[in-house]
This record gives C-alpha cells, sequence and structure tokens, in this order.
C-alpha cells in the first residue's frame, strides 16, 4: 500500500508523539513474545474423478469414455503412417528416353514392378534434345499420342537453328506437363515427330531424347507394386501392475487393437509375425488366434471411391484369443511384429489407384474395459523425500476428510522409511487409513459416497523424528465388492476419491 | 510476520489517539471569534474581532489503550498480550483523527448585529473496528472455528474547503446566530457499508467471508487489487475549490446570558452534506467467498499456480464510477458558563455524529486570569477516558490574544495507558 504524504497530516500527532513517549523506539520490536499463535487454514480441496483423471494422463495413455460414463483405458503403440510417396516415390529421369525413329515407342517404367493404366502429371516438366547434320534450319513438330490435356494430344513445335558448324545440337525449353493426363498400357509412351527443312523435305533426326528431372503424379491407376510395411519391435507398457505386490485381478475384456485408416485404392492385409504379452515376473506368453496365423484383410476405397478413407477396425479379444487369459496374469508389456501388406497377392491384374493425398494409418493399441474384479490387490511404491525444516510451527493436528464413489475398499499406510529402509514413522495408526466400499445399487452402480474423517498431530518431536525419513513407502490395498466371487463390476467416470485437508498450526517463536 | 505489523499499526493509531475536538477552550473564549466555532449565537465583544490561524490537532480513540492490548517482559521490551486482548470487552470501537485549520475569519459588529465570514480547511478520519478484528488478528482464527466474526473495518475520510457567512442578532440577553458553510470536497473515503464477516468452517477449516462491503472515494482511494490499494493523501489543498465536489452546511445557534454570572447555551454545528463529483469510485464486495484449499489437480496441471494468487482473487471486487454524497461530521453541544471575579467555569456537552459512530463527551473546566495571562484546567469525559485532563494557556497582549491548549497530561508521561491526546493554538485579534 502506499500512503502519500499521510505524514502531512500525521505531522500533529507525531509533535504530540514526541512530547509525551520517550519509550517508543521499543514500539517497532513488538511480537508476541512466547506466546502461542493459531491458525487453522484449509490446504486442499480435491476430487478426482475417472474422467477428471482423463485430464491427467499423458503420452501414450488414455482413458475413454462409452456415452453412458463406463471407463476404458487404452495404452497405444506405435502408429505406422504412410503417404503415396511410400507406394509410389517421384520418379527420378536418371537416364533420357531414346527416341529412335519418327514414330519411337518407350517404356517409361519397368513393366514387371508396376503396370501403370492412367497417370496424371503433377508439377513435372520435360524437354527434348535433338541433334541435326544438315546446314540449314530444320522445323520438328513432336508428338505423344498417349498425353492429352482437356481433350488436346501433347504437340510441340521447334526450330533446330543451323548456325554454321555441325553437328547442330539443339534442346528445347523446359516444357511443363503438369495436368497432363497419359493413358497407356504396358508403360509404354509413343513419341512421334515430323523435321522438315525449308524446302518441305522430311528428314529423321541423327539424335532424338526425352529428358526430364523428377516424375511426379497427382493420380495413378494400375497395378502399383507389392510393398511390405512392417509394424514392430515396440512395446505398449502397460504399467497397471508396477507397483503390484499381491493379490489378483480380472479384467473381463482385454484387447489388442487394430485401427487401419486407408485411403489408398489398393488391397491391404495383416502380417503378424509375433504378439506376445510379458507378465510383471518375466514370463512370456505368445497370444494365440487363428487371425494371427492368418491375416486380417483391410478395407479400401473402390476405383469410384477416390478422395474416401475407408476405416477398419480388429480387436484381438477373449472371443478370437487367449487374451483374457495371459493379459490378467499382470502383463507388463505386449510386444508386437506385423506387417501391412500391400498388394498381398502380387496378382499384376488387379488395377488399384493412388493419388498424391492418399494415405494409410495402422494404430495398435491395447484396451483395458475396467469392468472386472479386484481380488485383495496390494501395491507398494516407494519415494525419495526430503521434509523442510519448519520454524516457529510447534504443532500441527491434520484433519482429512476423504470421500469414496467407488465399489471398492481402499486401504492406505505410508511408511517413513531411514536409509537403511528401516521403518521411523507411520502415518496413520493400526492398519492405515481404511476406507469401505460405496455401496452398490441394482444396477451395479454406486450413488453415494463413503466419507471417512480422520486426524493426524504432529509435534515438533514427531515431526523432527519423521524429518529423518529419506524415503517413504506408500502401501495401498483394493479390494472390489464380491471380488471373491469374480463379481464384475464397471468403473463409471463420475466416480471419484475426494480430500479435503485442513490443518490447526501452533506457532510459536 | 505481516499479521504482527498489522496489529503493530494499529496500535499505533491507538497510542497516538486523539478523540474529538477540544471545544471547551474554544468556549472559554466567550466575546471572541474561536468561541463562535462552538456556538455562532455567542455574542462577539468588539466591533472588529478577526482570528488569524487556528490549528486543532488530535488522534484518539474511544478504544483501547496500548496498556490494554499488551504487557513488558523482564527485560523491558513490549509485546501483544494475548490474554490481555481476550479480556476486550466485545463491541465496536473507534478511531478518530481531527485536523482543523482556520486560515482568516473576521466578524463585524453593528449593535446587535453582528456578521462573521471565515475560510477553513477541516479534515477528519473517523475508523470503526469491531473487537473481533482485533482478538482474530491477536489469537490467529484457531481459537475461532465454528464462530462467526465481524472484521469489517468502517472508515469515513474527508478533507474539504469551508467559506461561512454567519450573522448574530441579540435580543436583550438573549443572542441567536447562524452560519450558512460552502463546502469543497478534496478528497474521501466512505465506507457505505461494511458488513464483513469470517468464518472458520468447522468442516476442514474452509476460510469463508460473507460481504456487503461498500467503500467510495474521491480522489484519494485507488484499487486495482488487494494488494495494489493507492492512497493519495494530499493534505492542506484547495483542490476543487469553486468547482467539484460542493456542499453546504449550517451552524446555528442560542445564547442566553441568565445573569451578569451566568450563562447558557445550545448550538448545532456542520448540519449539512458534500456531493461528491470528482473522480467518484464505488468500490463494492457482496457475496459470499470461500477459500477451500488447492486443488491438487490444478497444480499438476499449472506448475505457476500460486496460493497467493488464489487468495488475492478469491474476494470479488467490482468498480464503477458513480456519484455519492456524504454528511459531514456533526456536532451537537450545550453549554454553561459561570464568571466569578478572575475565574470562569465552563460545562460543555457535546455530541459527536460521524457516519461511523455517535459520541458523546462532557468537558468540565476553569480558568483563572492573572493579569495578562490566563491559564485553565480542563476534564473531559468520555467512553473508556476517565483521565483526560489538560491544561489551556492564553495571553492577552491587548489587541492580541495568543491561546494554547493540550489535554491529557497526565498520560503524558505514560503514552500506553493513553487513549487521546491532542493540541490546539490560535491567535485572535479585537479592535
Amino acid at each position: 500500500m502506499n500512503i502519500r504524504n499521510l505524514k502531512k497530516a500525521m505531522f500533529p500527532a507525531i509533535v504530540l508523539l514526541l512530547i509525551g513517549c520517550y519509550d517508543t523506539d521499543n514500539l517497532q520490536e513488538w511480537d508476541f513474545n512466547d506466546q502461542e499463535y493459531d491458525l487453522a487454514i484449509p490446504i486442499v480441496n480435491t476430487k478426482v474423478s475417472v474422467f477428471r483423471l482423463n485430464e491427467l494422463v499423458e503420452g501414450k495413455v488414455a482413458i475413454k469414455f462409452e456415452p453412458d460414463g463406463k471407463a476404458i483405458i487404452a495404452y497405444n503403440g506405435e502408429v505406422l503412417r504412410k503417404n503415396s510417396a511410400a507406394i509410389f516415390p517421384p520418379y527420378p529421369g536418371v537416364t533420357p528416353l531414346p527416341i529412335t525413329d519418327t514414330i519411337a515407342q518407350v517404356e517409361i517404367m519397368p513393366i514387371q514392378k508396376v503396370n501403370i493404366h492412367t497417370a496424371i502429371f503433377k508439377e513435372t516438366k520435360i524437354n527434348f534434345t535433338v541433334e541435326n547434320n544438315l546446314t540449314e534450319d530444320l522445323y520438328v513438330v513432336m508428338t505423344i499420342p498417349e498425353l492429352t490435356k482437356d481433350g488436346q494430344t501433347f504437340v510441340k513445335n521447334f526450330t533446330i537453328p543451323y548456325k554454321n558448324t555441325l553437328p547442330v545440337t539443339y534442346q528445347t525449353e523446359d516444357i511443363s506437363v503438369d495436368g497432363w493426363s497419359l493413358k497407356t498400357n504396358r508403360n509404354i509412351m509413343t513419341f512421334h515427330y515430323q523435321a522438315v527443312t525449308s524446302t518441305g523435305q522430311k528428314v529423321k533426326l541423327d539424335k532424338a531424347f526425352m529428358n526430364f528431372d523428377l516424375i511426379k503424379f497427382y493420380y495413378l491407376e494400375g497395378y502399383l507394386g507389392h510393398h511390405d510395411f512392417p509394424v514392430d519391435g515396440n512395446f505398449i507398457n502397460i504399467g497397471l501392475f508396477d507397483f503390484w505386490k499381491s493379490g489378483t485381478f480380472d479384467f473381463e475384456d482385454p484387447k489388442i487393437t487394430l485401427s487401419v485408416e486407408n485411403a489408398f485404392g489398393l488391397p491391404v492385409h495383416s502380417k503378424v509375425n509375433k504378439l506376445e504379452l510379458t507378465s510383471i515376473t518375466g514370463n512370456t506368453v505368445r497370444l494365440e488366434s487363428p487371425f494371427v496365423d492368418a491375416w486380417i484383410d483391410f478395407l479400401y476405397p473402390g476405383l469410384d471411391e477416390v478422395g474416401k478413407v475407408k476405416t477398419t477396425n480388429f480387436d484381438f479379444n477373449k472371443n478370437n484369443s487367449n487374451i483374457r487369459q495371459i493379459f490378467n496374469e499382470k502383463t507388463k508389456t505386449i510386444t508386437y511384429d506385423m506387417s501391412a501388406l500391400v498388394n498381398p497377392e502380387k496378382d499384376t491384374t488387379k488395377t488399384g489407384f493412388i493419388t498424391d493425398q492418399s494415405y494409410f494409418i495402422v494404430r495398435v493399441a491395447a484396451e483395458i474395459p475396467l469392468y472386472g474384479s479386484v481380488n485383495q490387490l496390494v501395491v507398494e511404491d516407494t519415494i525419495d523425500i526430503e521434509l523442510p525444516e519448519v520454524d516457529y510451527v510447534t504443532s500441527a493436528e491434520l484433519k482429512a476428510i476423504i470421500s469414496n464413489d467407488f465399489p471398492a475398499q481402499i486401504k492406505t499406510q505410508v511408511h517413513f522409511l531411514d536409509d537403511n529402509n528401516h521403518v521411523i514413522d507411520i502415518l496413520f495408526d493400526d492398519e492405515g487409513l481404511d476406507i469401505t466400499a460405496a455401496a452398490l445399487n441394482n444396477n451395479s452402480q454406486t450413488t453415494t459416497s463413503v466419507e471417512k474423517t480422520v486426524f493426524l498431530n504432529f509435534d515438533r518431536d514427531r515431526y523432527e523424528k519423521v524429518r529423518k525419513a529419506s524415503k517413504i513407502a506408500i502401501i495401498g490395498y483394493l479390494n472390489t465388492t464380491n471380488s471373491d466371487q469374480k463379481r464384475s463390476l464397471w468403473i463409471y467416470d463420475s466416480y471419484s476419491l475426494g480430500l479435503k485437508l485442513g490443518a490447526k498450526i501452533k506457532i510459536k517463536k | 510476520m505481516k499479521i504482527r505489523w498489522l496489529f503493530f499499526g494499529l496500535i499505533v493509531m491507538l497510542a497516538f489517539g486523539q478523540g474529538l475536538a477540544q471545544y471547551a477552550p474554544y468556549y472559554h473564549l466567550k466575546g471572541y471569534i474561536p468561541a463562535t466555532w462552538v456556538n455562532p449565537a455567542i455574542p462577539l465583544n468588539n466591533t472588529v474581532n478577526i482570528n488569524l490561524t487556528g490549528v486543532f490537532a488530535g488522534l484518539g480513540t474511544d478504544g483501547l489503550a496500548i496498556s490494554d492490548l499488551s504487557s513488558k517482559t523482564e527485560s523491558g521490551s513490549r509485546y501483544l498480550d494475548i490474554k490481555k486482548i481476550n479480556q476486550i470487552k466485545n463491541g465496536n470501537y473507534s478511531l478518530n483523527f481531527e485536523n482543523d485549520i482556520r486560515t482568516l475569519d473576521l466578524g463585524i459588529k453593528f449593535g446587535s448585529l453582528a456578521f462573521m465570514a471565515g475560510h477553513g480547511f477541516r479534515s477528519s478520519v473517523n475508523m470503526g473496528y469491531n473487537s473481533d478484528l482485533i482478538k482474530l488478528l491477536a489469537n490467529g482464527n484457531g481459537p475461532y472455528i465454528g464462530k462467526t466474526l465481524e472484521i469489517g473495518p468502517s472508515v469515513n475520510v474527508t478533507a474539504y474547503n469551508e467559506l461561512y457567512l454567519g450573522a448574530q442578532a441579540q435580543i436583550s440577553d438573549l443572542s441567536l446566530g447562524v452560519k450558512a458553510k460552502l463546502l469543497y470536497g478534496v478528497s474521501s473515503i466512505y465506507s457505505e457499508s461494511s458488513k464483513m464477516q469470517f468464518t472458520t468452517l468447522d468442516e476442514y477449516y474452509q476460510l469463508q467471508f460473507v460481504n456487503e462491503y461498500v467503500i467510495r472515494s474521491s480522489n484519494l482511494l485507488r484499487y486495482r487489487a488487494l494488494d495494489d490499494i493507492t492512497i493519495n493523501y494530499s493534505g492542506f489543498t484547495f483542490d476543487n475549490f469553486f468547482y467539484n465536489n460542493r456542499g453546504l452546511a449550517v451552524d446555528v445557534g442560542i445564547h442566553y446570558k441568565i445573569n451578569d454570572q451566568i450563562s447558557i447555551s445550545a448550538s448545532a454545528l456542520d448540519i449539512g452534506k458534500i456531493n461528491w463529483d470528482f473522480s467518484p469510485r464505488k468500490y463494492e464486495s457482496k457475496g459470499t467467498f470461500t477459500f477451500e484449499g488447492v486443488d491438487i489437480i490444478n497444480f499438476i496441471q499449472d506448475s505457476t499456480l500460486r496460493v497467493q494468487d488464489t487468495l488475492l482473487s478469491l474476494i470479488e471486487v467490482t468498480t464503477a464510477s458513480e456519484k455519492y454524497s456524504t454528511s459531514v461530521n456533526s456536532r451537537y453541544l450545550i453549554g454553561g458558563s459561570y464568571e466569578m471575579d478572575s475565574w470562569s467555569f465552563r460545562v460543555l456537552y457535546q455530541l459527536y455524529c460521524s457516519e461511523i459512530q455517535n459520541q458523546h463527551q462532557l468537558s468540565l473546566s476553569a480558568f483563572k486570569s492573572i493579569s495578562f495571562l490566563d491559564f485553565g484546567l480542563l476534564y473531559t469525559l468520555q467512553r473508556n477516558d476517565l483521565s483526560n485532563v489538560g491544561i489551556y494557556t492564553g495571553i492577552k497582549l491587548k489587541p492580541i490574544q495568543l491561546y494554547v491548549s493540550a489535554n491529557n497530561i497526565i498520560n503524558l508521561f505514560s503514552y500506553e495507558k493513553a487513549t487521546n491526546t491532542g493540541v490546539l493554538a490560535g491567535l485572535t485579534l479585537q479592535f
């Protein structure tokens, strides 16, 4: 607060003060001496619902919700993303195409790999190099019948000027064929030229070539080759069981999902080379499914669906694999090695297409619908701590109000450990903070929270003892209602754990 | 700890306090201009009456002295004594500061009629607070869990220039007087509503404020945030003179001379108001604001989040530009005087009405003239102050009279017991 010129108003009072007050210097040293000062403050007010938890998860983990609020944890693996360059990269003009006669057919690409029926060029430029050994100018008309645009056939007129030296070598300027359409069979392009003298005499050029730097396409149609794209080598780290100590899970319907978005007008299918689940104990089990041994066909747009994207979703689930049995053995990681095969049958008679905008994306994920039971699960994690020195605080009483919407009994204890992992103190009395499960209604959903209030007292002696701890071990216990009977329950987005924490603090200088 | 400094500031105000203007010395100066400040009907003696400069200044409280709040350690250091503070009687207390500067006053008497004119710069600070606030600051909120405390301080700060024209008429032994005053406000802070209830809730000690707090200001207070408040007080100034913040007030009085020794008088002073139209601001906080602690999720998501910011933004304050009016602090006085040879005696009752609180004061005084000197002893009785003894000295060197008065001399060397202190001085002439 800036109080300007207040001294003007205070001046008379200060004069009076100077008259009467001879020991006011110690006014500025006033304090509470050794008296205690009591503060009561709210510290935390947090309600973490499953829905809200989704805001916190990062990286490849996500929580999805069904329209009725049922929660699904998704662990996303690597994503394979391929565009049209992967199928048909820009084609470099390493060697000029020779035009050996006035009518010449040239194979512009090897027929063994691709068989183009239609191509629309993109940002492509060509030119012609010719040689003449006559001592006069020549007039040339070059035609490519397969190359058309807006109903017009490609025609280029140019003159080879004689400049008193032989042979005459001439190269035309670059000619853009952007948007020109090539209709061909077996990759053949026909060059037809007419070269005449000033008197009208037809001649054959001694040499003629078509040159290009790079051929790119807006659209390609035909048989575009066989391609094998690996989707492999990476783990999906489940993490759900990282802190497992004891107890069992039974998730009803864990899945490994493949999702493919395909804008290529080409047949693509999967080939699973390896799909394995590794438990936290290091035991690795192969996923068994008819679809591992065979393949999964992915949808693709037809010739009349250029520009459309076809999506294929496929699950390895409890109905088509052994995933439920092996996942519930506390899976830590999923390892996959798959391929996406384009034109898998290598049938050159099959006509497909790509455009310059075409792509396909393959996503591999593990999905765990939170529907199942957890029986007497004990988890433990250890965290390094360094508690600060606290001045003036003589004691503190923490009041914690914990609420639980989950259909699960939750117990928590915190051990303060020294460098040798000896327990110095425990946070909660007895077996720890024990919150009973929220009651279920007829629809197997909880509607009202269970609330528990606990008080934690720290006087200076206890705090100083706890300060010696270099780490804390947090031990949690979870047991869903009727888990001993494997009663499966859904976890809903609205379920939450709440913590309201306040403190009464005594302060003394 | 900042709380300690807050508390220290409060104590300083209490320690240097002087409540109401001591009108008894002026009342002694019957026949001179200063007496007309107590009652415009008190007859002027001479044809030409002039007052050149007159100053009154003082601070005080109807509440607590330093010794009511503190104790000394064995080493002599003073500390805030929570036990004593807890024994404070519950209720509202006020702090007052007044500073009147009379520049020039003139009175001309024609037979039974007299006319008066003058200028003065007047300023006052009235603050009200509840004992809850003191106890909260002293104890912390720990002892008050589940209890609602009234902590909203009320404040009325007014500074203005006054110009007046007055007249008095004598009808036999009865005298009537009136002054009409033009007021030009310099600056103001006024808490129109000061309800601020603070509760530490039982559940887990949430801090809850229920506010209906409206504070207005002209040319003095600027609020931008709870940690960004500016008060710009300019002191004696002619700001807005004739232009803005205009107001009117009147003084009326009656004086009756029962015989040559005894007279009685009654007056009402400063009955009026000021309309504040220069940069008038209205700051309003209405509603219930509760600090419930920190949401851990928000902290995780935003590492820049600070509890201090959360607390500072907790209480919503709206700002508007809106004209307003305030009544000037008024006084109602009844007095009696008795003259006996070189002695004179005065009794004066004063009711002081401010926007914050009404206060009563009773003064008994005795004056002795020895040659050209006047000596006086004044005893003033008011709430929480039963030992206020003042002194008065006057020097009469015709046509000049100098006067000086100070009160609370008993506590002059024990400030910690004082609740009031003040001084007035002036120079008056008669021809």
